[in-house]
């Protein structure tokens, strides 16, 4: 319990770090203050794409081992990019009525691709709390999870691909559109988002594995069964 | 309202969710022991 309250301490610490740079950041000539929801929903979408990507790769690794720590970090890795692409889809709606009058439009291929990866994704998390066998529910969960990921680049260069409502990337190989101020309260609050998605893995994985140690739910068949030691069978 | 409510606001809702999410963890880590 010491290691989950010190990871949660440090995620905690870090936000703080963030949400300082976030706050003393300059705000835009035209858009004002609200060019600092930026820094919360660009981090919290990055962060979406890396657990996403996570879940990709430990799905393949289920299917290629079996091992039931595979699943639990896949698994682990979703509820938490599920939850920031909520909180990124929220935020954006917040600003995109501030600046561009409306919250939503189906129209514009970012908002479409990402609630469609949203969707696609609470969709694995109700495919894991509908299957009852563990063994089942990992290979289903997997092979949704490798395959899901092909929304992540689709959803990133949809504003390229298309002419949309959505801005382009604000940081680009010929450099970043935006002061170094804004820049660096930008890459400073990705780290910090980063830091805080390691943490809240780290806690989700362990909660995950304490809950299946307990319950005996989560093992693959047989693995809960030990064999006798020899030193242990006495008179016999 | 203001720009600068908004953005606050904005951020006070998204830190307590995230808050909130690691709570969840904290308290359902703890009943379960081990």
């Amino acid at each position: 319990m010491s290691r989950v309250r010190a990871s949660l301490a440090l995620a905690a610490a870090a936000l703080g770090v963030g949400l300082w740079f976030a706050l003393s950041a300059p705000p835009d000539v035209l858009q004002g203050a609200y060019s600092r929801l930026l820094y919360i929903h660009a981090s919290t979408l990055w962060l979406a794409f890396l657990a996403f990507g996570v879940t990709c790769f430990a799905s393949i690794a289920w299917l290629i081992r079996k091992r039931p720590r595979w699943d639990r970090l896949a698994s682990a890795s979703v509820e938490i990019g599920v939850l920031f692409t909520a909180i990124g889809l929220v935020v954006g709606m917040i600003w995109g009525k501030a600046v561009w009058g409306i919250a939503w439009d189906w129209m514009d291929p970012r908002l479409a691709t990402t609630a469609v990866m949203f969707f696609v994704y609470l969709g694995y998390l109700a495919l894991r709390a509908a299957t009852d066998d563990p063994v089942a529910r990992a290979r289903r969960s997997a092979i949704l999870g490798a395959i899901a990921v092909v929304q992540v680049p689709l959803v990133y260069f949809s504003v390229n691909l298309f002419r949309t409502l959505h801005q382009t990337q604000s940081i680009r190989p010929d450099g970043p559109t935006m002061p170094d101020e804004m820049v660096t309260a930008l890459l400073v609050n990705v780290a910090v988002f980063t830091i805080l998605y390691v943490a809240l893995l780290w806690v989700r994985v362990d909660l995950a594995r304490a809950e299946g140690t307990k319950s005996g739910v989560g093992l693959v068949a047989g693995e809960a069964v030990k064999p006798p030691r020899i030193n242990e069978v006495k008179d016999v | 309202m203001s720009e600068t409510l908004i953005v606050t606001a904005t951020y006070v809702l998204c830190y307590a969710l995230i808050v909130a999410y690691a709570a969840l963890l904290y308290v359902r880590r703890r009943k379960t022991g081990n």
